[in-house]
């Protein structure tokens, strides 16, 4: 193979993609709106409704002591009349509702005031209501059962497992270590998936836009076309890493210039369930810091750049022979890039799966067999998985780049001096095996 | 001294037999015609011949050694599929195009402007392929094939889509190289484009050679001994009488000699009679006839 002409293919591929228009404005457009993104998300979270109510209240127990705190958009009145007088209220509009507070019994868990209204309080509202009134019979529970509030307190014990390590193999994690664990994976997934994925399908493109150019017999008189294709391959991926290198730098500035925007946007945007919101408010800062740092990074990083190499080598050959492979018209692609899609988007999944369970058989086998590998075995990195496992992944993975290089070549030799009708997987096989 | 031989070249793919055992050569200096209907195996001997496929049998000499990498500086290809990147443009696409032969960026660059000098489309420099017509990027297709200056120029079906003025400029250029000393290689299936420029042809049929030799040789071989005469008066009872005759027109007539008769004795025949002759010219074959002939004698001889 003659590398200066491999640096020739490398330098068209990269400089005619970075120089584009549409590259540029991509490469900047995508933090902005990203950006814009976080600001209308956390303006939408934040947004509670502007709707006020007024409500009624028959108190006749008095078990909110006539002194309730009007909240946000919502004002209690105690008026004396009696109820029907206050349903009549009500439908000339002076109040929104009429809230009946039955007796409180000891022995009942369950409390059902009546709320008499035709329109039905919105969903913010009926849990700022519900919110007070339990308040408010807890109070009155606890002052009927003499308990006071510091001994209720006491009877909250929070219970979290210290993992402390036998011998000196034991992996050395602090409580949190699961959740970064997990949230370190699911990071370099997603950035493996997006490779993929998108790189990949701009090989495909570029090969694609080559044969219906028509240039490629004229290129292949002059290079090999496993050199054609290595250069394109590698070209490409110098674009994927200039985007990901200007991204990694405007993203941040992003976020803290969406927070100056708006205060706590970043707490707001991202919507997860109550229990992990919970954990994570339980999160001192200092330890999660410690525990990132704590991470093998003179592991993971290393190996992350060699799954990153690997995985994009593999799938952008694959992606560079069904390209080769497409007809004049690359919408009748869809069956031929199917089975290469659909690897990636099921090792998204798995990867998925087992950042819950990172040691189970399934997360062995995905991260050991190459296709899945390159996207599961980053989501694993975090968790430190055996040393063996990931050199044999490696491995493996690179065994399997080898093959689809030569698989790819081969029907890329082929495939691009072919014009007009895309080929089905039996044309694939024959090519593969045609000599020369 | 041969700029191309080929030594019993064979290619296949899968059941497809597309080249058999095609021996081949082509002297210095000369233009050679590689002629046969589509589909004869023509673009897969030249796509052997610029390395683009390997043979599975056979040897390929370029310039007298063994096809090698650097082979790909002395040979100029132009493709029957002809393309440019469209969104490149003109000077930088032609200076990719020939350092991928091999040149020099700086070397590339004046050779280039030379051309686009010759052609008269200077500033088309900074201009996007797209962004020209149809003939203009002709132009710019032919500069890319030649600005390497290549010992060998190999040209598929060349003039197909071309306009008349860029044919007669392209067959021009031939012309002025192949007098500076290029090799050409014209390969069609346009029997007439041919006719006036090759000295040597080849005759593929089928992935087989089926005839190659030059070009006046062959119209010998292959003449019908048929002379046109041209004259004036009625023609003569005798001639009517002892001579085949082919075609008959108001001023001239076609005359088909047997092995035994002589074009001399036909003239004084005519002479004899008195006739004035305006015209006497031996009819050769036109290399549309013999390829016609050729390949419906090489189908018929495939078939049984």
């Amino acid at each position: 193979m003659n590398v200066q002409k491999i640096g020739l293919i490398v330098r068209r591929e990269y400089v005619t993609r970075v120089m584009k228009k549409s590259f540029i404005l991509m490469t900047l457009l995508t933090p902005v709106l990203f950006l814009l993104f976080i600001v209308i998300a956390s303006l939408i979270f934040a947004y509670e409704g502007d709707e006020q109510k007024v409500i009624a209240i028959v108190d006749d127990t008095d078990v909110l002591h006539k002194a309730i705190p009007d909240e946000k958009n919502l004002y209690f009145k105690f008026p004396e009349e009696p109820l029907d007088q206050l349903k009549q209220d009500v439908q000339e509009g002076k109040y929104d509702g009429v809230l009946v507070l039955p007796p409180i019994d000891l022995e009942d868990k369950e409390y059902l005031p009546q709320y008499y209204s035709d329109k039905r309080l919105p969903l913010t509202l009926d849990e700022t209501v519900k919110d007070v009134v339990r308040g408010r019979v807890r109070e009155y529970k606890l002052k009927e059962m003499g308990i006071t509030e510091d001994e209720m307190d006491r009877l909250n014990t929070r219970v979290q497992l210290k993992p402390q390590s036998i011998t000196d193999k034991g992996e050395n994690n602090s409580a949190y270590s699961n959740i970064i664990g997990a949230g370190l994976g699911y990071l370099m997934t997603i950035l493996m998936f997006m490779i993929t994925i998108v790189y990949g399908s701009f090989v495909m493109r570029g090969v694609f836009e080559e044969k219906v150019n028509r240039i490629n017999e004229l290129i292949i008189s002059s290079v090999k076309p496993m050199e054609l294709m290595l250069g394109k391959i590698i070209g490409i991926g110098g674009v994927g890493l200039t985007q990901f290198a200007i991204w990694a730098i405007l993203m941040p500035l992003v976020v803290m210039l969406g927070q100056l925007l708006v205060p706590g946007a970043a707490q707001t945007a991202p919507q997860m369930n109550p229990e992990m919101m919970n954990q994570i408010s339980e999160f001192d800062l200092g330890t999660v810091i410690n525990e990132i740092a704590n991470q093998n990074w003179m592991l993971i990083l290393p190996t992350l750049v060699f799954y990153f190499i690997g995985g994009y080598l593999l799938y952008a050959s694959l992606f560079a022979a069904i390209g080769s492979a497409l007809g004049d018209d690359m919408n009748e692609g869809q069956s031929l890039t199917l089975p290469v899609m659909l690897p990636v988007i099921l090792s998204f999944y798995i990867a998925m799966s087992i950042l819950r369970s990172p040691d189970s058989s399934l997360a062995f086998w995905a991260s050991i067999i190459p296709f899945f590998s390159p996207i599961v075995m980053p989501a694993r990195l975090a968790f430190n998985p055996p040393f063996w496992q990931i050199a044999l992944s490696l491995i493996l993975l690179f065994a399997g780049v080898l093959a689809c290089v030569w698989a790819a070549a081969r029907i890329y030799r082929v495939g691009i001096l072919m014009y007009g009708k895309k080929a089905n997987f039996k044309e694939l096989w024959k090519w593969i095996s045609y000599r020369g | 001294m041969n700029i191309l031989e080929l030594q019993g070249i064979s290619k296949s793919f899968g059941d497809f037999q597309a080249v058999r055992q095609v021996d081949l050569n082509v002297p210095k200096g000369i233009i050679y015609g590689l002629l046969g209907p589509n589909g004869a195996g023509k673009t897969t001997m030249i796509r052997m011949i610029t390395g683009i496929t390997g043979p599975d049998e056979g040897r390929i000499l370029v310039d007298g050694a063994p096809l090698r990498e650097d082979h790909i500086r002395d040979i100029g290809y132009m493709p029957e599929e002809r393309g440019l990147y469209k969104k490149m443009k003109v000077g930088d696409q032609l200076i990719y195009l020939a350092r991928l032969k091999g040149m020099s960026s700086a070397e590339a660059k004046a050779k280039i402007k030379a051309w686009m000098e010759r052609f008269d489309v200077k500033d088309w420099w900074d201009k996007k392929i797209e962004e020209l017509s149809k003939g203009m990027q002709q132009k710019v297709q032919f500069i890319a094939t030649v600005v390497h200056e290549p010992k060998l120029l190999i040209l598929d079906e060349p003039f197909s889509g071309l306009d008349p003025i860029n044919t007669n400029l392209i067959k021009d250029e031939i012309h002025r190289m192949n007098e500076a000393g290029t090799s050409v290689i014209f390969s069609t299936h346009r029997m007439e484009q041919v006719e006036e420029i090759c000295e040597q042809i080849a005759l593929v049929n089928k992935g087989k050679l089926i005839l190659t030799g030059p070009m006046q040789v062959l119209k010998d071989q292959f003449k019908k001994h048929v002379f046109k005469v041209g004259f004036s008066g009625p023609l003569p009872e005798s001639i009517r009488m002892n001579y085949q005759i082919d075609t008959v027109q108001q001023d001239w007539i076609k005359i088909k000699l047997e092995p035994e008769q002589d074009s001399n004795q036909l003239l004084q025949e005519f002479l004899k009679q008195g006739c004035r002759i305006t015209l006497f010219q031996e009819v050769l074959p036109t290399l549309n006839e013999i390829f016609i002939e050729q390949v419906g004698e090489s189908n018929r001889q495939l078939i049984h």
